[in-house]
C-alpha cells in the first residue's frame, strides 16, 4: 500500500470452514470511512442482516485505525458485532497494546466468521496465521488463558485477547480482555466470541508501518505532547488519578448513581474515591500507559492486607467500576471493589453492565419483588459485598439465579414483570452506565441517543472544569449549555461531542485525551483540530476538518440506520429509564431535578439532520452523506424515511 | 563533562513512545521490534523498565567483538556499533549484561543505541522523565535530592 498508517490488509478467518484469507483494504473504505469504527460499522451494515447476536452468521470484527500503533494514544482497537445483549449495533473499544501488535503483524482488521466445531484460538504470527485447538484453555479465566498462551510461545511481545468463563457461558454482557486489564467491555462482544467457540486471539507483530511525512509527523507529535503535558488536567490531574478523579466531583454535583439510581449522592463516596485508592492501593504512585500515551491514566492496584489480600489489577478500577461496584450497590468497601474488578476481568464480564444488573436485583429485593426464594437464598442487602462477589461468580457460570442475571436488565425485567420496568436502568437493552441523568443532563442525553444503547462514550459530553463562556455561547447558542441541571443547548452539546468521539474512534486513538482530559475549550479545540493534520502526515492522504466531519456523520448515521434495519428503532426507543423522567431526585445537590428528555431530544435530532417525529435520518441527510444505498435498502424494507422538505412544510 | 543516558525505573509508565520514536529515527518506520530501546513489562507487579545500552565504561561487547566493529564515539562517548564491519556473530549480545544489543533479522547485523549523535530522541520524547540525558554529576545530584526529599517528607509526616 502506498499510504502510510494503513497496512492495507484485512484478515478473514472463517472458523466454520477452517479457512484463512487475506484481502486488500479498498480505497473506497479508506476515503469514506477512514478506519476502525468506520470500517467495522460499514462492514456490519453490509454483511450482518437479520441474524441473532450468537448466530454463527454474526461477524466478529476486530479493527484498528490508521493512527493505531503509530501516533500518540494509538493503542486503541475495537471489537464489533451485532450485540447479543441489545440486538443492535455492538462494539467495544479497548486500549493497551494489542491493536498496535495487529498492525505490526500487517493487518488493519480481523473479520471472524462462522463457528469453530471445537474450542479454538487464532494465532497471528505476522503473515502466518493459524486456527489452533483451545481445548486446554477452555474453562480458564482470562488471566490464566493469556499467561498460558504467552508462556507457550515464549515471546513477551505476544499480545493476547481472551474471553473468560462468562464469554464461554454466553453471558450476554461478557467482555473480551487483555492481560494488562484492558476490556472490550460493552455490548457483549465476549459473548459473540464465546458463541463462535473462539477462546483467544494472539498476535505477534514484528513488521513496520510506514509514516508518510516523517519530519512533519515528529514535529506535530512534539507539539501535541507539549500541549498535553502543559495542560492542567492532562498534564497534572489525569496522570495521578485518571478517570477516578470523577468520583468525588460527580458526587458533589449530585449525579453519582447510588443504590440503582434511587439517589445521586453517595454518603460514603470519599471512601471509594480515586484519591483514597491512589493513597492506599497504588504502590507505584503513578499511572501505567497504554501504547504511546504521555498521560498514562491507567493504574496498577494491589491489596496487600485484610480479607482481600493478594488481589491485583494490572489496570483499573476506573471511575465507572468504582461507581458500578460501589455506589450503585451501596458498597463502600474499596478492597472489595478492587476484588470485584479483578473477578470481572478474570471471568470476562463488563463491569458496567454487571453493576447495572446487580443494582437492579438489589432494588427488586428491597421492594419485595424478589425474595430469598428467587435468589438461591442470597439476601441482597445494599452494601453486602460478599453477596455481590458471590453473584458475580454465579453470573459468570450461569449458576442458579445467576442464569437470569446473565441475560441483562431488560430481559430480567421482562421476565420478572410486575412494575419492575420502573427500576430497570437500561436504554435499548444496554445497562445505563454511571452518572444520573437528572444530575447531569448532557450525560443523560448522550446515553439516550447513543447508537449502542445507554453508553456515555458515543458522545463523551463533559465540559472542562473552567470554560470560556463566550466560546460556549458561540458554539451552542447559550451560556446555559454548561449548566448540567439545565436542558438548554444540550442537544447541540451532545451532537458536538459525538463528532469528537467519532473522530478518535475512526483514527484509532483515545477519546479521553482529545476531548476529555483538557482544562479549557480552547485546548479542546486545539486537540480536535490537530487530528486531520496528524492523519495527513502519517498517511500522506490529505484530510481537512470538513471531510473528517463528513466521514464522522456518515458513520454515525449509518450506525443508526443499522439499528433501524435490525431493530426497528427510532425515537420511541431513544428514551431514558423511567426513573429519570418521572421521579424527581430525592436529595443531594441535584434535589428536585428530573430529566427533560423531549426538549433535548428535539434539539439533538435537529442538529444532526434527523426527523424529530421518527428519530430517523431525513432522506436528504442520507443522500448528502453518500448513503443512497442505505436509503434504498431501508425504503425497500418498508421504512418510510421522512423527507426534510416535507417535514418542514408540515411544520410550517 | 560527558552526558549519560540515565534510566529512572520508577518513572516509566510503559507507554513505549521511546520504542516508536527510536525506530522512526533509525529509518525503520513505526516498528518497535527494530527499536534500540525496549520497555520490559511486568503486569504482576505493575512495573515497567526501559532496557537500553548503558554505554559502559568497560564495555564487554567491545572486548569480545572479533572484528572491532564496536567503538567509542569520541564526540558523545557512546559505544557504537559499526554495521559496515559487523559480521553478525552475536558475540556482543551474549555478553551484554543488559541484553541491549539485538539482531536486525532482515539485514543480519547487530543493532544498538548510538545516542543519536548526542541528541537521543527517546529522551526528547519521554513524557515522564524516566529517560534523561544529562551530565552524570547532575543526574546523581538530582537523584540524591529526590531520595532525600522523600525521606524529609516522611519525616515531616511523623512529626
Amino acid at each position: 500500500m502506498d499510504h502510510g498508517g494503513y497496512t492495507g490488509k484485512l484478515l478473514i478467518v472463517d472458523l466454520s470452514r477452517n479457512k484463512i484469507e487475506k484481502e486488500n483494504l479498498s480505497e473506497g473504505l479508506i476515503d469514506n470511512y477512514i478506519g476502525m469504527r468506520g470500517f467495522t460499522s460499514k462492514i456490519l451494515w453490509d454483511n450482518v442482516k437479520g441474524v441473532g447476536g450468537t448466530d454463527p452468521e454474526n461477524l466478529l470484527l476486530i479493527g484498528t485505525g490508521p493512527l493505531t500503533g503509530v501516533s500518540l494514544t494509538g493503542g486503541r482497537a475495537l471489537a464489533a458485532a451485532k450485540s447479543p445483549l441489545t440486538g443492535l449495533l455492538g462494539y467495544a473499544n479497548f486500549g493497551g497494546h494489542w491493536g498496535p501488535a495487529l498492525k505490526y503483524a500487517g493487518y488493519d482488521l480481523v473479520v471472524v466468521k462462522g463457528k469453530a466445531r471445537k474450542p479454538a484460538f487464532i494465532w497471528i504470527d505476522d503473515d502466518k496465521v493459524q486456527i489452533l485447538n483451545a481445548d486446554h484453555l477452555w474453562g480458564m479465566d482470562t488471566r490464566e488463558t493469556i499467561k498460558e498462551i504467552k508462556a507457550g510461545f515464549g515471546d513477551p511481545r505476544v499480545q493476547v485477547l481472551s474471553i473468560g468463563p462468562a464469554g464461554e457461558n454466553l453471558v450476554k454482557y461478557a467482555s473480551i480482555m487483555t492481560y494488562d486489564g484492558h476490556a472490550a467491555g460493552r455490548t457483549g462482544m465476549g459473548c459473540v466470541m464465546g458463541s463462535k467457540n473462539l477462546k483467544a486471539v494472539a498476535v505477534r507483530g514484528t513488521g513496520s508501518i510506514n509514516v508518510f511525512h516523517q519530519g512533519e509527523f515528529k514535529t506535530l507529535l512534539k507539539e501535541l505532547m507539549d500541549h498535553i503535558l502543559r495542560d492542567e488536567v492532562s498534564g497534572k490531574v489525569a496522570p495521578k488519578l485518571g478517570t477516578t478523579v470523577l468520583l468525588n466531583i460527580v458526587n458533589e454535583t449530585g449525579a453519582l448513581g447510588t443504590r440503582n439510581f434511587q439517589t445521586g449522592f453517595f454518603e460514603d463516596a470519599y471512601e471509594i474515591s480515586g484519591e483514597v485508592m491512589r493513597e492506599k492501593y497504588t504502590p507505584q504512585g503513578r499511572g501505567r500507559g497504554c501504547f504511546m500515551c504521555p498521560i498514562a491514566c491507567d493504574r496498577y492496584t494491589v491489596v496487600k492486607e485484610g480479607e482481600f489480600a493478594g488481589t491485583w489489577c494490572a489496570g483499573g478500577p476506573e471511575y465507572a467500576t468504582l461507581t458500578n461496584q460501589g455506589a450503585r450497590v451501596g458498597n463502600k468497601n474499596l478492597p472489595a471493589i478492587i476484588k470485584a474488578n479483578e473477578l470481572c476481568n478474570r471471568y470476562g464480564i463488563d463491569t458496567y453492565s454487571i453493576g447495572g444488573v446487580l443494582g437492579f436485583a438489589y432494588e427488586l429485593f428491597q421492594r419485595g419483588a424478589m425474595t430469598k426464594k428467587d435468589t438461591d437464598g442470597f439476601e441482597l442487602a445494599w452494601g453486602d459485598y460478599h453477596v455481590q462477589l458471590g453473584l458475580i461468580k454465579k453470573i459468570a457460570y450461569r449458576e442458579g439465579f445467576g442464569d437470569l442475571l446473565a441475560e441483562g436488565v431488560k430481559k430480567m425485567s421482562e421476565q420478572i414483570g410486575q412494575d419492575s420496568s420502573k427500576y430497570a436502568m437500561h436504554i435499548k437493552g444496554l445497562e445505563y452506565p454511571s452518572k444520573d441523568a437528572r444530575g447531569d443532563k448532557m450525560y443523560g442525553l448522550c446515553c439516550t441517543t447513543s447508537a449502542r444503547g445507554a453508553d456515555h462514550l458515543y458522545s463523551l459530553s463533559e465540559f472542562p472544569a473552567s470554560v470560556e463562556l463566550d466560546i460556549i455561547e458561540q458554539m451552542f447558542g447559550t451560556k446555559k449549555a454548561v449548566d448540567p441541571h439545565l436542558p438548554d443547548g444540550k442537544g447541540k452539546v451532545v451532537a458536538f461531542f459525538e463528532e469528537g468521539c467519532t473522530f478518535t474512534d475512526l483514527l484509532g486513538i483515545c477519546k479521553l485525551v482529545y476531548v476529555t482530559y483538557v482544562a479549557s475549550m480552547k485546548e479542546l479545540m486545539y486537540r480536535i483540530k490537530i487530528l486531520p493534520k496528524l492523519y495527513s502526515a502519517v498517511t500522506g492522504i490529505s484530510l481537512n476538518d470538513d471531510r473528517l466531519l463528513e466521514c464522522a456523520h456518515r458513520v454515525t448515521t449509518l450506525e443508526k440506520a443499522f439499528n433501524i434495519r435490525e431493530g426497528k428503532t427510532g425515537r420511541k426507543d431513544d428514551i431514558p429509564p423511567y426513573r429519570f423522567t418521572s421521579e424527581p431526585m430525592p436529595d443531594g445537590p441535584s434535589k428536585g431535578q428530573v430529566f427533560e428528555a423531549d426538549i433535548m431530544l428535539d434539539e439533538y435530532y435537529e442538529t444532526i439532520g434527523f426527523d424529530k417525529e421518527t428519530g430517523w435520518p431525513y432522506q436528504e441527510t442520507l443522500e448528502d452523506l453518500g448513503l443512497e444505498d442505505a436509503l434504498i435498502e431501508l425504503t425497500e424494507r418498508g421504512f418510510e424515511i421522512p423527507q426534510k422538505q416535507k417535514a418542514k412544510s408540515n411544520h410550517d | 563533562m560527558k552526558k549519560i543516558l540515565a534510566v529512572n525505573i520508577g518513572d516509566c509508565t510503559g507507554c513505549r513512545i521511546c520504542e516508536v520514536i527510536c525506530a522512526l529515527e533509525k529509518g525503520e518506520g513505526c516498528n518497535p521490534s527494530k527499536a534500540r530501546i525496549k520497555v520490559i513489562t511486568s503486569e504482576e507487579s505493575g512495573i515497567d523498565t526501559p532496557a537500553i545500552c548503558q554505554h559502559c565504561k568497560n564495555p564487554p561487547c567491545q572486548d569480545v567483538c572479533p572484528v572491532d566493529a564496536i567503538v567509542r564515539d569520541p564526540q558523545t562517548d557512546a559505544v557504537i556499533l559499526r554495521e559496515d564491519l559487523c559480521i553478525g556473530c552475536r558475540a556482543c549480545t551474549l555478553v551484554c549484561p543488559f541484553g541491549a544489543i539485538t539482531t536486525d533479522v532482515d539485514r543480519d547485523v547487530m543493532i544498538k543505541c548510538d545516542l543519536c549523535q548526542g541528541n537521543p530522541q527517546c529522551v526528547e520524547f519521554c513524557p515522564t522523565g524516566a529517560l534523561q540525558y544529562e551530565r552524570i554529576d547532575v543526574i546523581e545530584t538530582r537523584n540524591m535530592e529526590k531520595k532525600h526529599r522523600e525521606i524529609l517528607e516522611a519525616f515531616s509526616k511523623s512529626l
